[in-house]
C-alpha cells in the first residue's frame, strides 16, 4: 500500500511516499522566505510525475500535526485533509516528536527530541524503547520549556539521554547546553533535518495496518499551551512591573 | 452548452463557507459553518461556532455542501478559492485545502479576490446587470469603490484610509453599550430617531477624490457623547444612532454618485455586510432614481461573507480561461 | 551634553495637537526601527493608535496605507522590512491569540505593531516599547506616552528624543 507522508513541522518541507515500508521517494526542500503553501502541492505534483505515480494509487495519508510551526502545520494538515477527502482514503495524524524519536530508536537510552517553539522555548518529550519490543513509549509527556527546565528533567533519570532534533541547533549555537554538561547527556548535534516524512509515513502505515486511522473531521494541530508554571511566572512579573509603571 | 459546476471556498477571516454553484448563477448549496445543525455522521464532531475555526470546520462544511447539492466531488468542474484579502492563517487553511482538492480531482484551481466576490454576489440574484458598472463594497473589513469595465476586469477607484464603515458601526455600538453586532442594532434604534438631530461630519465629502475616511466621524461621536455626559445633558440614543447612521449613509451615497459621474456610468452595484442596511438600500435607491442610475443590491443573506459569491467569480474566470497554478499564494491586503 | 540615559519604564511624554502631528511623530519613530522591534499601543477608542501606526509605516517607507486591521486582526505590509500590524480590538479572550501564530510574527523578521496590546499582556515579550495615547478635553489634542522596556528600546527612545527634543 502506498502511503504519502507530509511533514511541514519545521521550515523544511518534506514529502515522502513509501510502499509497504519501502521508499519510493523522500523529498526535502529548504527555501527560506517561501512558505510551504506556495510549494507543497506543486512539489508533490512534480515528484509524483518523476516517480510515475498517479495520485489515485495512494492508499493513505500520514501527516505531522506538530508540535511545531504554526503556519506550516496548518498548511500541511489542510492539504492532507483535502487529499484524503477527495480520494476517499484514510488519514493518520502523527506527532512530530514521536516521528523524530522513531528515527533514533536504535540508540541505547532515553530519547529526547527537541523542536524550537517560541523564543528560548522548546517542545520536547522523552521516549524509551519498550523491553523486548521495538515500540517506543513516552515517559515524559509533550511539553514546552526552556533549556534550563529541560535540563532539570534530565536529573530525574539515571540512563543515558540522547538529545536531537531541529531545536538543538539553536541551543548549541547559543551555548545554552554549556550550562548543563552531564556525562549521561549526549547531544546529537548534526541533526538539522525535520522529523521526517518517511518516519511519519511509516508510523502512518503501522497504524493503518492496525485499522487505527483518525477521524478526518476531527484532526487539528497539536498545541501545547503555555505551561501553568510559565503563566504564573509571567503574571508575577507583570505584577512587579505594574508597581514600577504606576510609580 | 454543458453545465459548469463550481465549488467555492471562503475562509478569509472569521467564517468558513463552502458552496456549489451551477453556471455562475444557480446556488445548489451555500453552507456557512456557524449555521450548520449538529449531525451525527461526522463522528460526533460539531462545527465550531467560534470564529476562525477553519481547520475544524472546512471538511464538515464541504461535506454538507455536497450533500445539500446532492453531488459528488468528481462532478465538480472547478475549485474557486478566496485567497485574499484577509487573515493569513485563515486564508492558508482554505487555500491549502482547495489546492489539494484541485490536485486530487485534476480540476482547475481559481483564486478569487474576496471583495470581487461581494460584487458578484449580485449576479446570483439579478440577471440584467450590464458592464460597465461602479461597485460599492462596504463591510466590517472594507469600504471600496470599484470600476468594473468588463467581467473580470476591475479597477480600484477608492477605499477607506482608516476604518471601514461596518467597523465604525460596531465600534460606536460597543462604545454606547448597545451590544453586538452593532450595525443591525443601530439601524433598529435609528428608526425611532431623528436623523438630523445632530450634525456629525461627513468626512472627505468635500474633496473630489474617491477615498473614504470614517475615523474622524467615529471620534466626533465619541466626543459628542462625552460632552453630553459632562454637562449631564440627556441625548436620546435613538437620535444619536439616526444621526450617526445618516452621516455614514450620506457619505457612502455621495462618493458612489461622484464615482459614477466621474466615469459616466449609470449602473451601480452594491455589496458587503453593510449593504444589508435597509436605510442604505433605501437611500441609495432614492438617489439612483433622482440621478438616473440603476442600483443593484444582493439579498440580505448574500451580503454577508459566503462561498457562493466566490463560486460565481470562479465560474466567470474559468469561462475566460483564467485559472491558477499551484504556486497561488494568499495576500492580506 | 548632559548624560541623560533613559531608564526602563521611564515615561517620555509628547503632546500632539492634531492627527498630523501624531502621524509625523510615528513617521520619525518608524525611521529608527530595526528588524525584530515590537511596539505595544494602548489607548481609548478614537485616541489615534491607527493614525500613529500609519505614520510609523510611512517612516518605514511602506507604500501601503495602513488602514485599520480591526476586522482581520493582522495585516502585513512591506516597507524597508516586513510590517506586522495587529489590532486586538476584536479579541474576546487573550487565548485567542494562540491560534493566530503570534510567535512567528513577534519573533520573526519584521516590525510588530500591536493596537490594544493590553488584551494579551501575558503573551507580550519581556522587552518592548509601550505607547499609550490619551485623549484630552481639547478635541484634537492627544498625550502620547512612551515607556521603553529593555536596552534596545531605551536606545530607541534616546534616538527619538534627540530627533524630537521631547522629554517629560
Amino acid at each position: 500500500m502506498k502511503i504519502l507522508g507530509i511533514d511541514t513541522t519545521t521550515d523544511i518541507l518534506n514529502l515522502a511516499i513509501i510502499d509497504n515500508g519501502n521508499i519510493i521517494f523522500d523529498y526535502m526542500i529548504n527555501k527560506p522566505g517561501i512558505t510551504h503553501s506556495s510549494i507543497i502541492v506543486s512539489s508533490l505534483k512534480n515528484i509524483m510525475n518523476i516517480a510515475e505515480i498517479n495520485i489515485k494509487e495512494l492508499g493513505g495519508i500520514a501527516v505531522s500535526i506538530g508540535p511545531g510551526s504554526f503556519t506550516g502545520l496548518r498548511v500541511g494538515l489542510a492539504t492532507a485533509k483535502g487529499l484524503a477527502f477527495s480520494l476517499s482514503i484514510p488519514i493518520v495524524a502523527v506527532n512530530s516528536l514521536e516521528s523524530y524519536a522513531l528515527r533514533w530508536k536504535e540508540l541505547p537510552g532515553l530519547l529526547c527530541p527537541i523542536i524550537k517553539a517560541r523564543k528560548d522555548d522548546y517542545y520536547f518529550a522523552f521516549f524509551k524503547k519498550e523491553k523486548n519490543h521495538s515500540r517506543l513509549i513516552k515517559i515524559e509527556d509533550y511539553q514546552c520549556l526552556d533549556w534550563i527546565g529541560i535540563d532539570r528533567i534530565f536529573d530525574k533519570y539515571k540512563e543515558h539521554i540522547f538529545v536531537f532534533g531541529e531545536g538543538l541547533k539553536e541551543i548549541i549555537r547559543d551555548n545554552q547546553a554549556m550550562y548543563s554538561y552531564k556525562n549521561k547527556v549526549v547531544l546529537i548535534a548534526r541533526e538539522q533535518e525535520p522529523p521526517g516524512a518517511r518516519n511519519i509515513a511509516l508510523l502512518g502505515e503501522e497504524r493503518l495496518l492496525e485499522k487505527k486511522e483518525d477521524n478526518i473531521y476531527e484532526i487539528s494541530p497539536f498545541y501545547i499551551k503555555k505551561s501553568a508554571a510559565e503563566q504564573k511566572r509571567k503574571e508575577q512579573k507583570n505584577c512587579r512591573e505594574d508597581i514600577n509603571k504606576n510609580g | 452548452m454543458a453545465k459548469k459546476i463550481i465549488l467555492g471556498i471562503e475562509t478569509t477571516c472569521d467564517e468558513t463557507s463552502v458552496a456549489i454553484v451551477e453556471n455562475g448563477e444557480k446556488i445548489l448549496s451555500n453552507i456557512i459553518a456557524s449555521q450548520i445543525r449538529i449531525h451525527q455522521e461526522y463522528g460526533g464532531v460539531v462545527p465550531e461556532i467560534a470564529s476562525r475555526e477553519h481547520m475544524k470546520n472546512i471538511l464538515i462544511t464541504c461535506a454538507e455542501a455536497l450533500k445539500k447539492a446532492g453531488m459528488q466531488l468528481r462532478e465538480i468542474d472547478g475549485i474557486a478559492i478566496a485567497n485574499g484579502p484577509g487573515l493569513k492563517g485563515s486564508l492558508l487553511v482554505g487555500l491549502s485545502f482547495a489546492k489539494a482538492v484541485s490536485f486530487a480531482l485534476d480540476k482547475p484551481l481559481i483564486g478569487v479576490n474576496h471583495i470581487e466576490g461581494h460584487i458578484y454576489a449580485n449576479f446570483l440574484v439579478h440577471r440584467n446587470i450590464k458592464v460597465p458598472f461602479i461597485s460599492l463594497i462596504v463591510s466590517g473589513g472594507h469600504t471600496s469603490l470599484i470600476l468594473v469595465n468588463e467581467i473580470g476586469q476591475h479597477e480600484l477607484l477608492g477605499a477607506t484610509r482608516d476604518d471601514a464603515a461596518g467597523e465604525v458601526f460596531d465600534k460606536i455600538a460597543k462604545y454606547l453599550n448597545l451590544g453586538y453586532p452593532g450595525g443591525p442594532i443601530i439601524e433598529k434604534l435609528a428608526l425611532k430617531g431623528v436623523k438630523d438631530a445632530i450634525t456629525f461630519p461627513r468626512p472627505l465629502t468635500r474633496t473630489p477624490n474617491l477615498d473614504f475616511s470614517f475615523s474622524g466621524l467615529k471620534t466626533a461621536v465619541i466626543y459628542f457623547v462625552n460632552e453630553k455626559k459632562k454637562i449631564q445633558e440627556e441625548q436620546k440614543i435613538e437620535d444619536i444612532c439616526a444621526s450617526f447612521q445618516q452621516a455614514i449613509i450620506e457619505t457612502l451615497i455621495h462618493k458612489t454618485l461622484l464615482a459614477s459621474e466621474k466615469h459616466d456610468i449609470n449602473t451601480i452595484v452594491v455589496g458587503g455586510g453593510v449593504a444589508a442596511n435597509e436605510s442604505l438600500r433605501k437611500g441609495m435607491l432614492e438617489a439612483g432614481k433622482a440621478n438616473n442610475k440603476k442600483i443593484f443590491f444582493p439579498t440580505k443573506e448574500l451580503c454577508t461573507d459566503n462561498a457562493a459569491m466566490i463560486a460565481v467569480v470562479g465560474y466567470y474566470k474559468l469561462m475566460k480561461g483564467f485559472t491558477d497554478s499551484y504556486d497561488l499564494d494568499v495576500y492580506t491586503e | 551634553m548632559k548624560n541623560n540615559n533613559i531608564k526602563n519604564y521611564e515615561k517620555i511624554t509628547y503632546i500632539s495637537n492634531r492627527p498630523e502631528e501624531t502621524g509625523s511623530l510615528g513617521k520619525k519613530l518608524g525611521g529608527l526601527l530595526k528588524k525584530g522591534d515590537l511596539i505595544a499601543l494602548n489607548g481609548d477608542l478614537g485616541a489615534g493608535k491607527t493614525c500613529f501606526i500609519q505614520g510609523i509605516a510611512r517612516g518605514l517607507k511602506s507604500k501601503t496605507n495602513a488602514s485599520s486591521p480591526s476586522f482581520s486582526i493582522i495585516k502585513e505590509y512591506l516597507g524597508s522590512m516586513p510590517i506586522y500590524h495587529f489590532d486586538l480590538y476584536r479579541l474576546n479572550r487573550q487565548e485567542e491569540i494562540e491560534k493566530l501564530g503570534y510567535e512567528e510574527y513577534f519573533y520573526g523578521n519584521g516590525i510588530t505593531l500591536i493596537e490594544w496590546a493590553i488584551k494579551i499582556e501575558n503573551y507580550l515579550p519581556e522587552e518592548l516599547l509601550l505607547v499609550k495615547i490619551k485623549m484630552s478635553e481639547k478635541y484634537l489634542k492627544r498625550v502620547i506616552i512612551f515607556k521603553p522596556i529593555g536596552k534596545r528600546y531605551r536606545d530607541l527612545m534616546e534616538e527619538l528624543t534627540k530627533l524630537e527634543n521631547i522629554r517629560n
